[in-house]
């Protein structure tokens, strides 16, 4: 008997490793919008259930700084790539690439980070992967 | 009349080698079973981890389930809704829900015991003791184990009969009543762990459900606490358990820098 098959395989090529640990939707943020920002470090938040990194960011038509609140995975998920609890600190300056809140709002889901020496620290694939399976989620009939 | 004495019985009058019957059963002879050490990661298989492969092929599911089946698969996808601090549990098979991407598994004379990076904790008793004709339920069930040859044959029931299947997720369906699992656990190489697992749920499905997740051992690895229960989440509102993203700056933030 032909298996049924419950979505499209559209989605499923989309879904490779979307499983990581998640508690939440990834519906906030905008897969299609990455935003990039250069600023400094205000704050390292590494904990559960996920790390959050807070940024100063220089107003460019204004005076003084905006915050910004970007969050990322699991502590896990992101020693697997090569994080600790030090790899940002207060007063580093760095650039930050993100999928922004759709409300438009200081804050998203990072996808990576570059310091000033240009080395990188990148979020995982599983949130990505989550992001890009709501895209095609929604525009799917 | 005990599980240890018929064994012992057979093993007097020559039925059975001694030294099987206590496999396990003493810290001397923990040495003898399959090294199990270490934290083991799912295999990246080039394909979608189990749970999704249920997107292809479905679960032997009873007819009138699958449309509540099917909604709750869709809503994984667009991950619909929060999962704020509920405690790990075990349906029958690597899922979302408890018996995450990492496991270890853990020796001690007459007991296995199966932990995830989730919390998720499994005591599998080897000792001889029998399944329990009428377990309380339990987010883990309750599970006994025994050794043949270099295989852990491990039983489980009692798992909460509430518990969603294939996971947490939105309106998938409970799993039931007189859930019955049976997994086989071995090592295929030495540094790869298979779980076949067997799931019997008959007011879930009209068949048998099998599975096989493969895990990749992680040397040096250590599993972080991870937990969905915080004493503050800035994505899931406890109080509503919806999703929102709070930029509430933390308290002890620093001030801006200063000269620009």
């Amino acid at each position: 008997m032909r298996p049924i098959t419950l979505l499209g395989p559209g989605i499923i090529a989309t879904l490779f490793w979307a499983s990581a640990h998640a508690h939440h939707s990834y519906a906030m943020f905008d897969g299609s919008k990455h935003r990039t920002v250069q600023g400094t470090i205000a704050k390292f938040e590494w904990g559960n259930p996920h790390v959050f990194v807070w940024l100063y960011v220089l107003r460019q038509s204004k005076h003084g700084y905006e915050l910004y609140g970007i969050e990322s995975d699991s502590i896990n998920e992101l020693r697997r790539g090569g994080w600790t609890k030090s790899s940002l600190k207060p007063g580093e300056v760095v650039t930050l690439e993100f999928f922004a809140l759709r409300d438009g709002r200081n804050g998203g889901h990072l996808i990576k980070v570059r310091r000033a020496d240009g080395t990188t620290l990148a979020g995982t694939r599983g949130p990505i992967m989550g992001i890009e399976a709501n895209r095609r989620a929604e525009t799917s009939p | 009349m005990s599980r240890r004495w018929l064994l012992l019985g057979a093993c007097l009058l020559g039925l059975t080698p001694v030294r099987a019957a206590e496999r396990g059963l003493t810290y001397a002879s923990l040495s003898a079973l399959p090294d199990f050490s270490g934290w083991w990661h799912l295999q990246n298989q080039g394909g979608p981890p189990p749970l999704l492969r249920m997107l292809t092929k479905p679960p032997p599911l009873r007819a009138e389930l699958l449309p509540k089946f099917r909604a709750a698969l869709v809503a994984r996808v667009a991950r619909v809704g929060a999962d704020y601090c509920r405690p790990p549990q075990f349906v029958g098979f690597q899922n979302g829900s408890g018996f995450e991407d990492t496991i270890e598994l853990l020796f001690t004379p007459g007991r296995v015991t199966l932990t995830t990076e989730t919390g998720l904790i499994r005591r599998i008793y080897t000792d001889g003791r029998p399944l329990p004709v009428d377990p309380d339920e339990t987010n883990t069930g309750t599970s006994v184990g025994h050794w043949e040859g270099k295989v852990l044959i491990v039983r489980t029931v009692g798992l909460l009969h509430t518990a969603q299947f294939p996971e947490r997720f939105a309106d998938a369906p409970p799993i039931g009543g007189h859930v019955r699992v049976t997994e086989r656990i071995s090592l295929k190489s030495r540094d790869m762990l298979e779980i076949q697992s067997t799931m019997v749920a008959p007011d879930l499905m009209a068949a048998a459900f099998e599975i096989t997740t493969r895990y990749v051992r992680e040397p040096g690895y250590v599993a972080h606490e991870l937990t969905n229960c915080p004493d503050f989440d800035r994505l899931v509102d406890p109080a509503t358990h919806l999703m929102r993203y709070d930029l509430t700056p933390p308290a002890d933030l620093p001030p801006p820098p200063r000269g620009r």
